[in-house]
């Protein structure tokens, strides 16, 4: 008889879960769109604390530019440097040419060859031919790619076979700034599909003061992509990205300039092709990078030397080729790969019209080989256990220097019930020197060619708690960076003999009401060790997904703490960043949209040396229109 | 009774359904819809691509087009004599374009699934739609 009620109770308590046994036709299709989404197939949970944005909730933010996600990451600020550079600054502390962000599209890292960095060049980075963008938070895992980042930012092209069709899209808004883009998709014979991509985007801002001059700001982009594939065979990609920008107050003494400039290209070459389970890829990059600065009031060079106009540039070639495979026996997985990797600088400075190039100093290519092995063990059907290790030899062609390194981690990913799911890792990783910290040339900060890498060990732990209805997260993080490069008193990059300890924390919440409508909440902070912070320590936002008919709205409010910066005497107020946009798909060729950003002109402002705190976002809105046909 | 059910929908709930299996439901529906449950269906079967699609042992399909009721494609091939009489359903936009009998297209665009039918060709094919499907019929190819 009781066995009988519990059947009965079983029976009814799972009827629910099989309704999609009989579900109409618009379930089916959402659901079988969610269950092919393109973030579904690239996220790995044994990669790292990661975040998603899907391509339901880029369309829905109208996310033009990578600035336009990444502003709102946890543990991070975003903000621009002195140089007119936008950075992602980690909670407390500040970040040297962003070198704690790794960038990549697909399988290429878009990382520059001379600077170590990302975003000097790609914060603006055009997202019209990105389908996902995968995030992945304190230290990523070491298949990755060569180098370490407290942050890896993969963002994902769209996939040709699922476009079927071309788009041009044009937005114009605050300060004349506009967008015009253009995307197409095709198949060639032999089962090859193509998508090819354009875009144009010339974002003006206010016109700064200081000192009586005028500090123009403003950033021009061009971003030309091209992939050809064929599945499970190979994929070639061509790109090129153009991105100058204003240098704001540049070098000067007194930062008055009369101009400063920066300009970049960047432009690839990639081949990835597919034998069984290895994949091969083989890449090409250059790049150029210049930066003009005059100012009247003078430039003191780091050798005493004073100049009113300079002038400096530098190609790079990064050469590329790694393999990679993976092996199942059981319970057992290995992957396991190798890389090559060769940056080398041709440098070009120009001071007060007299070429001083022969002045450089210090290496001018490094060359990395590396060997990697993660091995994953099914410990239960719920839990895996991950150990990585990688060996590294730096060859810098520079008084004979060479360096062996190592990197590490182990880590659990584990679903303890139905719906929890727990991550947990060690890693123990570092930043190797970039070019321009190593070598020594007519610029205002001089470079050390005995600079050795900056360890970072992390542990982190993340909760998950999921349900279909929402999704609660919690986690903790604590960093160690050792002998992190600064620059001292003399004008010169040295390792700063410190432990700085964080301790980050972070909880977040996702409810959906529906398939289209959804809220998330984060808020997050950050103990520290060192005696100020020199970016916000603690942050959150509020975002708001919503569908009603025809229409997507989007609202996005993100908190910054302020800020005392002790160095550079300024108070930073809390930063609250309002943006809203919402769009109109008139029909299935035709879609309008309106986006706000910074609405409320209260964004977290940047401390800026010499200057004072600056904005890195505009108050602005623009109007898009974009076709498909 | 309830011991049975019971087992079955645990074994239901155990089922994780995935990309495959969604769109196999989907396609079935389709071609339900466009004539009777269960009923017969050629496919363009050459076409390793459909194979990866959905799952082909959840239909009725038969050899020889002539004796489906509904056809399937996946490709540009030509229809086989005997057979251009029938609807069809597409698997590429396009198609409808290239067949005056596809009635219903299940494909991708702008990264999404999508479906399409026809409403000319449905009419044509005394076709009588679920109130369900009104929102997909169009009355052009695009």
């Amino acid at each position: 008889m009781k066995r009988s009620i519990l059947y009965k109770l079983l029976f009814l308590a799972l009827l629910p879960l099989n309704i999609w046994a009989v579900e109409d036709i618009d379930s089916l299709l959402n659901h079988y769109e969610e269950e092919s989404a393109l973030n579904l197939k690239t996220k790995r949970d044994s990669s790292g604390h990661n975040i998603v944005y899907t391509r339901d909730e880029l369309d829905k933010m109208q996310a033009h530019t990578l600035k336009d996600v990444i502003k709102s990451i946890r543990q991070l600020t975003m903000m621009d440097n002195s140089f007119g550079a936008t950075e992602l600054q980690r909670a407390g502390a500040y970040c040297t040419n962003s070198a704690c962000v790794r960038l990549y599209v697909n399988d290429q890292e878009m990382t520059s060859g001379f600077f170590g960095g990302a975003l000097g060049i790609f914060s603006e980075y055009d997202l019209g031919h990105i389908d996902h963008i995968q995030i992945y938070l304190g230290g990523n895992a070491i298949e990755f790619g060569n180098e370490y980042g407290f942050i890896t930012i993969k963002m994902y092209t769209k996939d040709p076979d699922r476009e079927k069709g071309s788009s041009v899209g044009l937005s114009y808004g605050t300060n004349d700034s506009y967008r015009v883009n253009a995307l197409t998709t095709g198949k060639l014979d032999n089962d090859i599909n193509y998508l090819l991509y354009a875009s144009k985007l010339k974002n003006n801002k206010d016109t700064l003061g200081h000192k009586g001059y005028d500090v123009p700001r403003y950033s021009d982009n061009l971003n030309l992509f091209a992939t050809f594939k064929r599945e499970n065979d190979f994929i070639f990609e061509l790109s090129r990205y153009e991105h100058k920008h204003d240098g704001l107050t540049g070098f000067g003494d007194q930062k008055t300039p009369t101009r400063s400039d920066r300009k970049s290209m960047y432009q690839y070459l990639s081949l990835t092709k597919y034998f069984d389970t290895v994949k091969l890829q083989i890449s090409y990059a250059e790049e150029e990078v210049g930066i003009t600065n005059n100012d009247y009031n003078g430039i003191t060079l780091y050798d005493g030397s004073f100049t009113t106009e300079y002038d400096n540039r530098f190609e790079n070639k990064i050469f590329r080729v790694n393999a990679k495979d993976s092996r199942t026996f059981g319970k057992h997985r290995f992957f396991y790969g190798v890389e090559y990797q060769h940056k080398g600088i041709k440098p070009n400075f120009n001071i007060d019209g007299v070429d001083r190039s022969s002045e450089f100093e210090g290496p001018d290519s490094i060359d990395l080989y590396s060997v990697f092995l993660e091995y994953q063990y099914q410990f239960s059907e719920d839990t895996v256990l991950l150990a990585t290790g990688k060996l590294e030899r730096y060859d810098q062609h520079y008084n004979d220097r060479t360096d062996n390194l190592t990197q590490s981690r182990i880590g659990i990913v584990s679903q303890l019930n139905e719906n929890l799911l727990f991550k947990g890792f060690i890693s123990q990783n570092y930043i190797y020197p970039s070019l321009e910290q190593l070598s020594t040339a007519p610029r205002p900060v001089k470079g050390n060619v005995n600079l050795i890498p900056t360890n970072i060990d992390t542990v982190s732990a993340e909760f998950t708690y999921k349900t279909e209805q929402y999704q609660v997260g919690l986690g903790y993080l604590k960093m160690y960076t050792i002998d992190p490069i600064k620059v001292n008193a003399n004008k010169m990059y040295f390792n700063k003999k410190i432990e700085a300890i964080f301790d980050d924390y972070f909880v977040n919440c996702t409810y959906n009401f529906n398939k289209d409508n959804k809220v998330i909440v984060e808020y997050y902070w950050t103990n520290h060790n060192r005696p100020f912070s020199q970016s916000p320590s603690a942050g959150g936002h509020i975002k708001l997904f919503n569908t009603y008919d025809d229409f997507d709205f989007y609202t996005e409010f993100i908190y910054r703490e302020g800020f005392v910066h002790k160095v550079f005497a300024m108070e930073i107020d809390d930063g609250y960043d309002l943006t809203a946009a919402i769009t109109y798909h008139m029909n299935s060729t035709t879609t309008v949209s309106l986006k706000g950003q910074n609405l409320l002109d209260k964004a977290i402002l940047a401390p800026i040396r010499g200057l004072y705190p600056i904005g890195t976002l505009d108050k602005k809105v623009m109007l898009n229109v974009e076709w498909f046909f | 009774m309830f011991k049975f059910l019971s087992i079955l929908l645990i074994l239901g709930s155990l089922l994780n359904a995935s990309e495959k299996e969604y769109a196999s439901k989907i396609i079935k529906n389709l071609v339900e819809v466009i004539d009777k449950p269960n009923t017969s269906v050629w496919i363009d079967s050459y076409d390793t691509k459909v194979f990866g699609l959905f799952d082909l042992a959840k239909f009725n399909v038969v050899k020889s087009c002539k004796k489906a009721k509904v056809m399937i494609l996946s490709s540009e091939k030509t229809i086989p004599k005997g057979c251009n009489t029938k609807p069809i359903l597409v698997l590429d936009y396009e198609l409808l374009e290239k067949h005056d009998n596809a009635v219903s297209a299940f494909f991708w665009k702008k990264g999404r699934p999508n479906i399409v039918f026809i409403s000319d060709r449905i009419k044509h094919f005394s076709i009588s739609l679920p109130a369900s499907y009104d929102k997909y019929i169009e009355e052009k190819i695009w």
